[in-house]
């Protein structure tokens, strides 16, 4: 097994002549819950339409399990679970008789059915029509669909879309236990960091069809910035005040923000010292979200 | 690879309009001629004469020009409606079967849906004309004629080979449901009026049925061989597209 399970190299498409995704190189390691970041439109259904051969790259290559998905397609789909937007199912069958059609094209055993239903938990529901099922009962139900057979990789295209939040939570433990108890690399999209980041190791940005970030969520930590917030009586005059003594501030919802954060002393005691009151001073880290979204808005602006 | 997607695509049809309409409608041809039958059987009252043979003629006419155009175009577009209304493209073609098995896997059932409904409508029509013995004797009927009915009903099921292989390309090239009940619909008064014409008709993809029934057995190896090698052509053209095409 190579070390990263999907590698793609300056993966690039181009509809009508325009980049949806552009110079793309995803590096998802082994055993990873990897979260494919971005804002809607961004491009991450498009490149998880390529990495699953649905969609051609109009430049660039594609390998997983390190072998080249155009000479490899089956191969490597064989070993490849995929649940991409809403669940495709057919309402008219059961949960059961869903899940059978996919197991008879990858030739796993009967017993396999009932493997992947237990993991979903949808062993009671498996003989009513899909019909009748709730969106996160479908949701389940595709990821059964993923879990079938021996597969070594599920990429999920925003598998909590729709489902309120205990289906979410549901969702969303399923999948933290998947590496560790099932062997299976993780790859999912999302355009919502919070949703992800309880359960992601590893993280890629993507933000107007370009990565703007690849690594380790340790890493994306690191890009955190720390900050000093002050709450004062009157913002202007002590924003006014700061400013001229050669500080760099701006105003933030009502508060005073600074990168100095090694000035919090001297800045308390000018305002002190010229009569402004200081209710609030703290140095603050910007969340992992905030991070996630001057990220990816910094590019589209 | 292949037989295991055909499996899969035999099991979507359970519960589905689609294989209850290889059932319905040649039953429900049956049931007319039953009643046309029973109720003004002096349309097939010729003095004394067989009435099975005048019968048996007009239920394979009848089907032939308006019933199985029509059951060609729902048929086709309900099983690619099968995938089209969950959009369930992206899921079915992210499995690990070539392309093609499932293009060819589909075409298969719609065309053994067609003549599953062929194989009802003869053995329909050999009960509704058991029972009109029993009914109503002045039909005269004889002996079950074979001849007249299943070497026409095998020429059509044969000579529609061209017209389910572009139907089946055009219901899973368009997702929307109107497109190919439109081109359905259209081709199938166009072969109507082409079969009116020897010349045209002859060549006509869905007058092809039509002409196999008019010109007997005569033609048939021409119609045939156009319908089986142009069946091949469409299927085979319409299968490339099929793997080229991109699901966005």
């Amino acid at each position: 097994m190579p070390d990263c399970v999907i590698s793609t190299d300056a993966a690039t498409k181009l509809f009508s002549g325009k980049p949806a995704v552009r110079n793309v190189s995803l590096r998802v390691p082994t055993g990873s819950i990897y979260a494919f970041l971005g804002p809607n439109g961004a491009g991450k259904s498009t490149t998880i339409r390529m990495l699953l051969g649905l969609l051609r790259p109009s430049c660039g290559g594609i390998a997983i399990f390190g072998l080249d998905l155009r000479r490899h397609r089956n191969e490597i789909l064989a070993h490849t679970g995929s649940l991409v937007e809403t669940p495709s199912v057919y309402e008219h069958l059961s949960a059961r008789e869903n899940l059978e059609i996919p197991r008879r094209i990858l030739d796993a055993p009967r017993s396999d059915i009932d493997r992947v239903l237990r993991i979903v938990g949808l062993e009671i529901a498996s003989r009513k029509l899909v019909g009748t099922f709730s969106l996160g009962m479908k949701q389940r139900l595709g990821l059964a669909q993923a879990l079938l057979g021996k597969r070594e990789l599920l990429i999920l295209d925003e598998p909590t879309n729709g489902l309120d939040p205990a289906g979410i939570q549901e969702m969303r433990s399923l999948i933290r236990q998947l590496p560790a108890q099932h062997g299976v690399t993780v790859f999912l999209s999302s355009h919502l960091l919070t949703e992800v980041e309880q359960v992601a190791t590893h993280v890629g940005m993507l933000s107007q069809g370009e990565l703007v970030f690849q690594g380790t969520i340790g890493e994306l930590e690191g890009r955190r910035r720390s900050y000093l917030r002050v709450g004062v009586g009157d913002i202007e005059s002590a924003w006014a005040l700061l400013k001229a003594r050669g500080w760099c501030v701006s105003q933030s919802n009502g508060y005073l923000v600074s990168s100095d954060t090694g000035a919090a002393a001297a800045m308390n005691r000018t305002l002190v010292e010229a009569g402004i009151a200081v209710h609030y001073l703290a140095v603050e880290s910007a969340s992992l979200e905030e991070v996630f979204l001057k990220m990816t808005q910094s590019e589209v602006n | 690879m292949f037989f295991r997607v055909l499996s899969g695509e035999c099991l979507k049809l359970k519960r589905t309009l689609a294989l209850w309409m290889a059932l319905v409608s040649p039953l429900l041809m049956v049931l007319l001629q039953f009643g046309v039958s029973f109720k003004g059987a002096s349309v097939f009252l010729r003095d004394g004469k067989d009435a099975w043979p005048p019968m048996v003629r007009q239920t394979v006419e009848v089907w032939t020009l308006l019933m199985m155009p029509l059951f060609v175009t729902l048929e086709t577009s309900l099983l690619a409606g099968l995938e089209n209304t969950g959009k369930n493209w992206k899921s079915l073609l992210a499995l690990p079967s070539p392309r093609w098995t499932v293009y060819s896997a589909k075409l298969v059932v719609a065309i053994a849906l067609l003549w599953a409904a062929h194989a009802v409508l003869i053995g329909g029509t050999i009960v509704s004309g058991l029972l009109l013995q029993l009914l109503h004797p002045a039909l005269n009927l004889g002996n079950i004629p074979l001849s007249p009915f299943i070497p026409p009903m095998l020429r059509v099921s044969v000579s529609a080979l061209l017209a389910v292989a572009i139907q089946h390309w055009v219901s899973l090239r368009w997702q929307s449901y109107t497109a190919a009940m439109g081109f359905g619909m259209c081709a199938m008064i166009a072969g109507v009026f082409a079969s009116q014409s020897a010349a045209l008709g002859s060549w006509f993809p869905w007058s092809l049925p039509i002409r196999a029934v008019m010109d007997g057995a005569a033609g048939q190896d021409r119609i045939t061989a156009l319908a089986v090698g142009g069946a091949i052509v469409a299927a085979s053209m319409g299968c490339w597209e099929f793997v080229k095409r991109e699901i966005a």
